[in-house]
């Protein structure tokens, strides 16, 4: 394979696995943030 | 005569070459000092630059000496040459070998950059510094963070692109990757990167990582400006203020470790560390050493780095037209940074009810606060009651984890690559 192939196949599959792991990751928080909301009491504590 | 000439002998072995690079030391300690840009970096940096430069480069390497017994054990054996000068500091003239002893930048640049100690040391300090709360109030935000790392992979390929024009640049796959890896807008990804692909760039790769990170105020502006309307950049934006409970706070940094130690095992070196940061910050009982990760670690690993980075930039390496080439693939991975950033909101806004202002999208680069500040000060021209500055800063420190997660499919896709 040419450089320049071996470059875009490194965009597409860089992209593709950056964009995979920042999407697992808003799905985390979102889950995290539903599962253990803000509670008052934290507050008192 | 002779000894009174052995006197002297630095001003004999002096180098026009040396007095270009004091000037390029003299201009990084000049923008350090008068007009703030990184001055922590920036200026030992630059004083490494002289130091480095300087005859017999003895802050370097001493002086060889000359060693009998090994000279005599390689005539006897001449496939042990190269062990000898690979791993052992010797140089071999006329026959003889001589012991070189690394000096003090040596010994740092070995032990701190080539092991990746540094980088991933300041990788502590930087979880402790960061608050990712404004993220997890608006975890849409993440998602700039990943956008905003196209200019890597843009710049991986206008190298290559550049070496197939100009064959003699060198840029094979690994060298691009590191060139590229400037557009990471963090200084400790690209040194990672390039000490396991172009340990002999190091030197300009750091320079301009950091030399463009202290201009993103530069840069950034006119790159929004030609991607947005007037429009646009009056979007406003609301915030809910909603409270993040100290568990959130506490199991982010861990479940972010396991997911990306599981999917991009490579990048575990840095977002491990990171995260070991923020969880010293974040955990409530472990405020001692939270400040001292935020302060003392910090402060003596940035003052190391930067003066071992500076003495990477003997003359040798860095006055060549490649320093200005990459110096130059810098600037396209941080315009395409910002240009992936607002093009990314741009077209979110296409498919979503509640429009986001494109100009958060260019805060997803990881040069933080500076560009979640930059944007918020170009929405209050634009607008002088718009504040957008809190989903700036949740853009903003969702560059921190992309460029990490970025670097380490770098690290893991070229050898995999290069295997094919």
């Amino acid at each position: 394979m040419s450089d320049i192939a071996l470059g875009l196949e490194l965009m597409k599959y860089g992209l593709l696995g950056t964009f995979s792991v920042i999407v697992l990751f808003y799905l985390m928080i979102t889950i995290l943030m539903k599962i253990f909301p803000y509670r008052n009491e934290e507050n008192d504590n | 005569m002779e000894q009174f000439a052995q006197l002297f002998e630095g001003v004999l072995l002096f180098k026009w070459q040396y007095l270009i690079m004091y000037a390029i030391g003299g201009v990084l300690i000049y923008l350090a000092i008068k007009k703030d840009y990184e001055p922590m970096l920036l200026l030992p940096i630059g004083f490494g630059a002289i130091l480095v430069n300087l005859p017999f480069k003895a802050i370097w390497e001493y002086e060889p000496v000359l060693d009998e017994t090994v000279t005599k054990i390689v005539n006897q054996f001449p496939a042990l040459k190269d062990y000898f000068i690979e791993n052992l500091n010797y140089v071999f003239e006329n026959g003889q070998a001589y012991k070189v002893e690394p000096g003090v930048l040596q010994i740092l640049f070995n032990s701190g950059i080539l092991t990746e100690l540094f980088p991933c040391l300041i990788f502590v300090a930087v979880g402790a510094m960061i608050d990712f709360s404004p993220l997890l109030k608006t975890p849409k935000m993440i998602l700039f963070g990943a956008a905003a790392q196209f200019g890597i992979f843009f710049t991986i390929l206008v190298a290559l692109i550049m070496n197939k024009i100009f064959p003699g640049l060198g840029f094979d796959l690994k060298v691009a990757a590191s060139i590229g890896i400037i557009g990471a807008a963090d200084g400790p990804t690209s040194i990672f990167v390039a000490s396991k692909f172009a340990k002999h760039l190091i030197g300009p790769i750091s320079v301009a990582a950091y030399s463009y990170m202290s201009l993103v105020p530069i840069i950034q502006p006119p790159v929004i400006k030609a991607l947005t309307t007037r429009k646009e950049r009056m979007i406003r934006m609301e915030y809910k203020d909603v409270k993040v409970s100290k568990i959130v706070l506490i199991l982010f940094p861990i479940f972010i470790t396991i997911i990306a130690g599981i999917i991009a095992p490579s990048s575990v070196a840095l977002v491990g560390l990171l995260m070991f940061g923020n969880l010293i910050r974040e955990c409530g009982v472990l405020e001692r050493l939270s400040k001292s990760a935020q302060n003392e670690l910090s402060n003596l690993v940035t003052l190391l780095l930067g003066i071992t980075i500076g003495s990477t930039m003997h003359y040798e390496s860095f006055l060549s037209p490649t320093t200005l080439i990459i110096l130059l693939m810098g600037l396209v991975a941080f315009v395409f940074d910002t240009a992936g950033g607002v093009l990314l909101a741009k077209l979110m806004n296409l498919f979503s009810k509640e429009k986001i202002n494109p100009m958060v999208g260019a805060a997803g680069i990881s040069a933080f606060p500076m560009s979640a500040r930059i944007v918020q000060k170009m929405a209050t021209k634009e607008d002088p009651q718009n504040f957008i500055l809190m989903h700036a800063v949740g853009a903003n420190v969702a560059g921190q984890l992309g460029s990490i997660v970025a670097g380490g499919m770098v690290l893991a896709l070229v050898p995999w690559l290069l295997s094919l």
